[in-house]
């Protein structure tokens, strides 16, 4: 285990290395960069900036630098003192803007995960269990419809309909009230009042993939033996599913947080920008249009070690409680 | 994915000699999939409709009516009745009503029973090339009155045709994940196909570019990536490098398939007498292992296809994929999406319906195809 | 539309207050009056947290007349920022306190933070009087030091901001401080446009630096600031200024809950990047009052939703959620929505009255590095037939449903600059006339399309953003087809709003579109009047001779423009409204006879969404940037009828 664990953690390093040096290519691969964007902006305003301003920012942001010479600052200043650099944007340390964004994308993209596995495995299961009946078709056209509509449509016509039905406008992720309250039972229920809409949206685009993965795994469970055998020996059918099979083909799918962790995070990217859901999504897209390229650079490699951290957590339980995969090697 | 292998290795092991070919027990298998079938058929419509687009829509897909933003989808009717009451065949359309409320700032459309507009066959139009290289002057369907709407569903707000522009589109959404696959195939077969074959460094290396690749949240790469773009491209331009991201992802997928066919084959009793008979690995691979497991690529590409349709809709969504004049699905999207749209002209959704349909159709079939590509197993 | 505000006399001449005030309808009685406050304020001046309301007004507090009646205290006006960024619609609406400010008509300047100003002959000087005993936002009295600071900040070489008049190269200025309260600018040459530059939207620059607490980021007041901007993360003091007073970088306005502030309401919760919310609330020592002594706002918060989603913003106006906004959500395709919505959201639509001339222009290249292009280019029949081929009404039809009339780039109606000739001229839809036109600038029909004058194809790349006005790209496709159907080809060309920037100076451009901006604001924004500034594209290397910026791609322009720039240079020098117009009429009359930029069509009117109960709001607005509507009609004397 400790082998494994440790082989585990020196390519997860190597891989979240990669990582930022991609996020900080892909950051850097536009022509301009942050000023020439910025007074781009102001002009589209009606408002007019002094070159020579713009010249002497660009000097103290070290704009004209070589590609290498910015991302080992960067890096460097990342490893050493946890600083990601400045956000040109708002002339602030990214750092200061970026944990209460992520923490709201984990959380959303949490409940989501739990709302989706919640609704998968008994769909998988029944999909299993009575393959290629009525049922099963309905589970699943059900289940890929949420896969098939995009995310953004769906979100705005929930949107739409929570004007026409409720007289209530679904964005966000609190009421004014509670913008900035602490957490009390009120700002929860506040909380799950606004987030139930993009946890839905989030959940039904992840939602057919586990069911066509449990469903796999459970067909091919039920045709072992033991469960032939169990049923011989007449055990009632629900007990027979529910005791051995059902808990056998859990076990792949634990593996799956690691792929469902970068899907929720691209669609909650999306979800967020409709629903204005203060989450890390909207604040990317944002730095990237305006080229503010460390608070862009930062969320992209935080998104990325989040999911390399996810696919290692999967992982090892998969090793806990799989010893094949600890010790068999790949 | 470990799922994967665990469903698809045992299948392996349990192969046996049998008389029938394989495409024939293919063939019967995919049959029973009942979904998958109907959904071949209506992916093989998709594509007709995306490869015959300037027969099959009536109008071009920029051309405008300023009398008709807006205007309301008329539908086709069949049958109607002449002055005796007797029945007669013959699609046609309604006229419209309009008036323009100048306080509102609006066009109301009420279909008027008054006029009948028939629809015609095969009505000549301007000249135009199919595919872009078959000169043409015919159309399938359209209106012999000059300047005589024709909404089967509806306009957009600058008076299109949105059963034209939803044609158009299909071409472009259609290809881009068509494309996008294929490319991704190519790197994935290539790459998968030696990293398999020869395992050892090799194969771990590329095991960890594929790991950290699908470790990348692919919204940010897309992102990041369009935005790279330069932006003084063409549309044609834009279009190919949109599709080159599209699959800079998708491969990943396809090479592990690939290679765990590949792991599997290796050891094959064929694979060693090709081997013995000293034939080059170039050959064993293309002409020996590739063939046997078609049927997975297939199924595994035709998987692959709706993600990067939805891929594409997403990025013109966030104003980073296609843009304006050219028409796709997403740009389609794009423009429907607002509260305008859905409180007063929900038609516009449409080609959302058409995402979904195709969307669910692939994925029946993909789900069919796969199961078909074991015919011994399960 | 610069009927220049009151002038003064000479220097020993009258003071404009007493003018004021009889135009204002306001009576000197108020001065006598009792003060009293918002409910809100009663508990802290009881605790002693504040002094009563008599000792944080001004000895002579402004007194500003409500548009319909005095109104009652309290209340919250919700409404939406778009984004990060988005400091202009706080601009708007609470940041128009400076020096002076324009009357509701914008046709006259009226005293604001200044009681009165003085006007030298040569108008050179400018001596200004504060009014006694004004205070900041935390108490502190506002004094001509915070003046002078603010100028000698952007003054400041290794300050990098940028504040128009006072670091302007051309015409330095200096300040002269008399007392507590007066103080003279005095500039090297004449300036007539001075008062006009205070008066708009970016006037608060001179009156946002509280010398006390930028003073500490400042070496010169506090030899420590270079140490404290290190120890805060900052490289050199210049940055922490930015961050802390920033009022010379625009995006960084509003992050700083501590920086005082003279505004109606002050800042309490910040505009930053991870901002959800933006919330203001009254100023208590605000120096305005109603005419029975109310100390105004009348409303106690302003709350701004950041919003990356225009949908929501929709939806939340729709649902009543919003009390006033036009920013964003007022688009011509929203408003059957609105319209609609109306009972239930139970707001109204009141009317803008935009100052763009234009909903779309076409500025050809002038000054193109291809030969052949720029002769072309600045060829007037060429300009001529392109405009004749445009089917404008047609476009209104399809784009604005028939909202708005054929126009070209030209002072609205509504301006006292408006010659009707200058803009309708050769908008009428002509094809014939337009091929007229095209064969005389020396264009040979060839098949299809025109060709240069020596055969070779000749194609026009329309450079648009899709991003900034989403109808630009309908109307360009309907122009395309247009002027294809004239035998011009025409390809647009959808780029990146930095693009479009950086393209600029390269002069490889054929054509760019922009809004027709100085259609009401016409001296203060000719960039296509004449090639005024970096704006005026279609003139971009002759803007650079003419102001010295770039000098690199700058070109000597052609006679009518040097002596349209000649004009403009004494009219920055005038002083005097009348002659100030008149050089601006002739300026007029050459762009008229030369028709350097391509018009489209007049933009219909706007709309504002105001709640039911939101009182005292002009139901017809003027709308531009230097204007910044809803500002100048007073929102601190808006109410909410309970």
């Amino acid at each position: 285990m400790l082998r494994f664990l440790t082989g585990r953690l020196f390519s997860m390093v190597v891989t979240i290395w990669a990582v930022s040096f991609v996020a900080f290519a892909i950051i850097q691969l536009p022509p301009g960069d942050y000023l020439t964007t910025y007074l781009a902006t102001i002009s589209a305003q009606g408002e007019r900036a002094d070159p020579r301003a713009i010249e002497a920012l660009r000097q103290q942001y070290g704009l004209g630098q070589p590609y290498l010479v910015q991302y080992w600052k960067w890096i460097t200043g990342i490893v050493l003192h946890g600083d990601f650099g400045r956000s040109f944007e708002w002339n602030a340390p990214v750092t200061e803007l970026i944990w209460g964004r992520l923490g709201n994308s984990i959380l959303l993209e949490g409940l989501a995960v739990v709302v989706m596995w919640f609704v998968a495995l008994p769909i998988g299961v029944y999909a299993a269990v009575r393959k290629y009946s009525l049922g099963d078709y309905l589970a699943t056209i059900f289940g890929f419809l949420g896969l098939a509509v995009p995310n953004f449509l769906f979100a705005l016509v929930l949107m739409y309909l929570g004007y026409v039905w409720f007289g209530t406008t679904l964005g966000g992720l609190f009421s004014p009230e509670f913008e900035n309250a602490r957490w009390s039972l009120p700002r929860i229920w506040d909380f799950f009042s606004h987030a139930w809409a993009p946890i839905v949206v989030l959940a039904t685009a992840g939602t057919a993939q586990l069911i066509r993965i449990m469903r796999a795994n459970l067909l091919d469970e039920l045709k072992k033996p033991y469960v032939t055998t169990a049923r011989s020996k007449g055990l009632p059918e629900w007990k027979v599913i529910l005791k051995y099979p059902v808990r056998v083909a859990l076990n792949p799918l634990v593996s799956t947080i690691g792929w469902l962790l970068p899907t929720l995070v691209s669609s909650s990217v999306i979800v967020s920008v409709v629903m204005n859901l203060p989450t890390a999504g909207p604040m990317l897209l944002r730095s990237l249009t305006s080229q503010d390229m460390y608070l862009a650079g930062a969320i992209i490699m935080l998104l990325g070690v989040l999911t390399v951290i996810g696919t290692l957590i999967s992982d090892l339980i998969l090793a806990w409680i799989d010893p094949r995969i600890r010790y068999g090697g790949n | 994915m470990a799922i994967d292998a665990l469903t698809q290795q045992p299948a392996l092991l349990r192969v046996k000699r049998s008389r029938e070919s394989q495409s024939a027990l293919m063939w019967r298998r995919f049959r029973q999939h009942h979904l998958a079938v109907w959904s071949l058929w209506i992916v093989v419509a998709f594509y007709l409709v995306a490869l015959l687009a300037e027969f099959l829509a009536p109008l071009g897909p920029g051309d405008y009516n300023p009398r008709y933003t807006y205007a309301a989808p008329q539908g086709i009717h069949f049958f109607s009745t002449d002055e005796n009451g007797n029945w007669q065949f013959g699609p046609y359309v309604y006229g419209y009503k309009t008036e323009i409320d100048p306080v509102a700032l609006r066009r109301t459309f009420v279909i008027d029973e008054e006029v009948k507009i028939p629809i015609a066959f095969f009505v000549p139009s301007e000249p135009y090339r199919l595919a872009g290289f078959i000169p043409m002057s015919i159309k399938l369907f359209g209106v012999t009155e000059p300047r005589a709407p024709l909404y089967v569903l509806g306009a957009d707000r600058l008076g299109r045709d949105l059963l034209s522009r939803l044609i158009h589109g299909t071409r472009i959404s259609l290809s881009i994940g068509l494309v996008g696959v294929v490319m991704s195939l190519f790197f994935g077969v290539i790459i998968g196909g030696f990293s398999g074959y020869y395992g050892g460094w090799f194969d771990g290396a590329v095991q960890r570019v594929i790991e950290f690749i699908r470790s990348l949240p692919t919204i940010p790469l897309w992102l990041g990536l369009a935005a790279a773009l330069p932006r003084d491209w063409s549309s044609l331009q834009i279009y190919f490098a949109i599709t080159i991201i599209l699959s800079l992802v998708g491969w990943t997928e396809l090479a592990r398939v690939v290679r765990g066919r590949f792991l599997a084959l290796r050891t094959e009793d064929f694979v060693t007498a090709a081997q013995l008979d000293g034939a080059s690995d170039w050959r064993i691979i293309t002409k020996h292992m590739v063939p046997s497991f078609m049927s997975h690529i297939i199924a595994a590409a035709t998987l692959a296809v709706p993600g990067m349709i939805l891929a594409e809709t997403a990025l013109s969504f966030l104003g980073l994929g296609l843009q304006a004049p050219i028409v796709s699905w997403g740009t389609l999207m794009q423009e429907a999406q607002n509260i305008r749209t859905l409180a007063s002209a929900p038609w516009l959704l449409l080609p959302g319906v058409a995402v979904v349909v195709v969307i669910l159709a692939l994925n029946f079939l993909g789900d069919g195809l796969r199961d078909a590509a074991d015919p011994h197993g399960r | 539309m610069m009927k220049q505000g009151l002038r003064s006399g000479p220097r020993a001449g009258h003071l404009v207050t007493a003018t004021f005030a009889a135009i204002l309808g306001l009576g000197t009685s108020a001065l006598a009056q009792e003060y009293s406050q918002a409910p809100m304020l009663d508990d802290l001046v009881a605790s002693g947290e504040l002094p009563p309301v008599e000792e944080r007004l001004p000895a002579n507090p402004l007194v500003v007349e409500p548009v319909e009646s005095v109104g009652q205290y309290g209340g919250t006006w919700r409404s939406g920022l778009r984004g990060g960024g988005d400091n202009a619609w706080i601009g708007r609406t609470i940041a128009y306190d400076g020096l002076v400010r324009y009357d509701r008509n914008w046709d006259q300047i009226i005293p604001n933070i200044a009681e009165s100003w003085e006007v030298s002959d040569d108008a050179r000087s400018y001596t200004f009087e504060l009014r006694e005993g004004l205070k900041w936002n935390n108490g502190e009295p506002f004094t001509t030091e915070d003046i002078a600071f603010a100028i000698e900040l952007m003054q400041d070489e290794a300050y990098p901001g940028s504040a128009g008049f006072i670091d302007n190269p051309q015409n330095p200025v200096s300040i002269e401080i008399e007392d507590e309260n007066t103080f003279t600018l005095v500039f090297e040459q004449p300036n007539g446009t001075v008062l006009d530059e205070l008066a708009s939207v970016n006037g608060i620059t001179i009156v946002s630096l509280n010398k006390n607490y930028c003073g500490q980021f400042y070496p010169k007041y506090n030899p420590d600031a270079e140490a404290l901007a290190t120890e805060m993360g900052f490289e050199g003091w210049a940055l922490l200024m930015e961050n802390k007073c920033a009022w010379a970088i625009e995006q960084e306005r509003w992050a700083n809950p501590d920086l005082p502030m003279m505004n109606a309401w002050m800042l309490t919760e910040p505009l930053t990047g991870d901002a959800t919310r933006v919330v203001f609330e009254r100023n208590p020592y605000y120096f305005k009052v109603d005419p029975e002594g109310n100390q105004y706002p009348y409303i106690d918060r302003l709350e701004m939703r950041v919003s990356e989603s225009l949908e929501e913003l929709t939806l939340m106006a729709l649902n009543g959620e919003i009390d006033f906004q036009d920013r964003h959500i007022a688009t011509t395709i929203n408003r059957p929505l609105f319209f609609d919505g109306q009972e239930q959201g139970d707001y109204r639509l009141g009317s803008n009255v935009l100052s763009n001339s234009n909903t779309l222009l076409i500025q050809l290249n002038f000054n193109h590095v291809d030969e052949a292009k720029r002769e072309l280019f600045q060829n007037k029949d060429f300009r001529i037939g392109l405009s004749h081929a445009i089917d404008r009404q047609e476009i209104i039809d399809v784009v604005f449903t028939g909202q708005g009339e054929p126009f070209q780039v030209a002072p609205r109606p509504e301006s006292p600059f408006y010659d009707e000739e200058l803009a309708k001229q050769y908008t009428e839809y002509d094809p014939e006339l337009a091929a007229e036109y095209l064969e005389k600038a020396g264009l040979v029909r060839n098949g299809e399309f025109y060709t240069m004058p020596d055969g070779s194809p000749l194609t026009i790349t329309i450079d648009t953003i899709a991003a900034f006005r989403a109808e630009w790209v309908d109307m360009l496709e309907l122009i395309q087809l247009q002027l294809a159907a004239a035998g011009i080809n025409v390809e647009i060309n959808t780029i990146d709003r930095t693009l479009f920037y950086d393209k600029r100076p390269l002069g490889e451009y054929d054509a760019q579109v922009w809004q027709g901006d100085g259609g009401l604001d016409v001296i203060q924004e000719p960039r296509y009047y004449f090639p005024a500034n970096g704006e005026s594209v279609w003139a971009f290397r002759w803007q650079a001779w003419y102001n010295g910026t770039t000098p690199e791609v700058a070109e000597e322009p052609v006679d009518w423009a040097k002596e349209q720039m000649d004009l403009y240079t004494q009219l920055r020098q005038e002083g005097d409204p009348e002659a100030r117009a008149a050089l601006m009429k002739q300026i007029l009359a050459i762009t008229k006879e030369q028709f350097p930029v391509i018009g489209v069509s007049m933009p219909g009117p706007g709309y504002y969404i105001a709640k039911n109960n939101l009182r005292n709001v002009a139901d017809n607005m003027l709308h531009g940037w230097l204007f910044p509507t809803p500002a100048p009609y007073d929102p601190f004397q808006w109410y909410f009828e309970q």
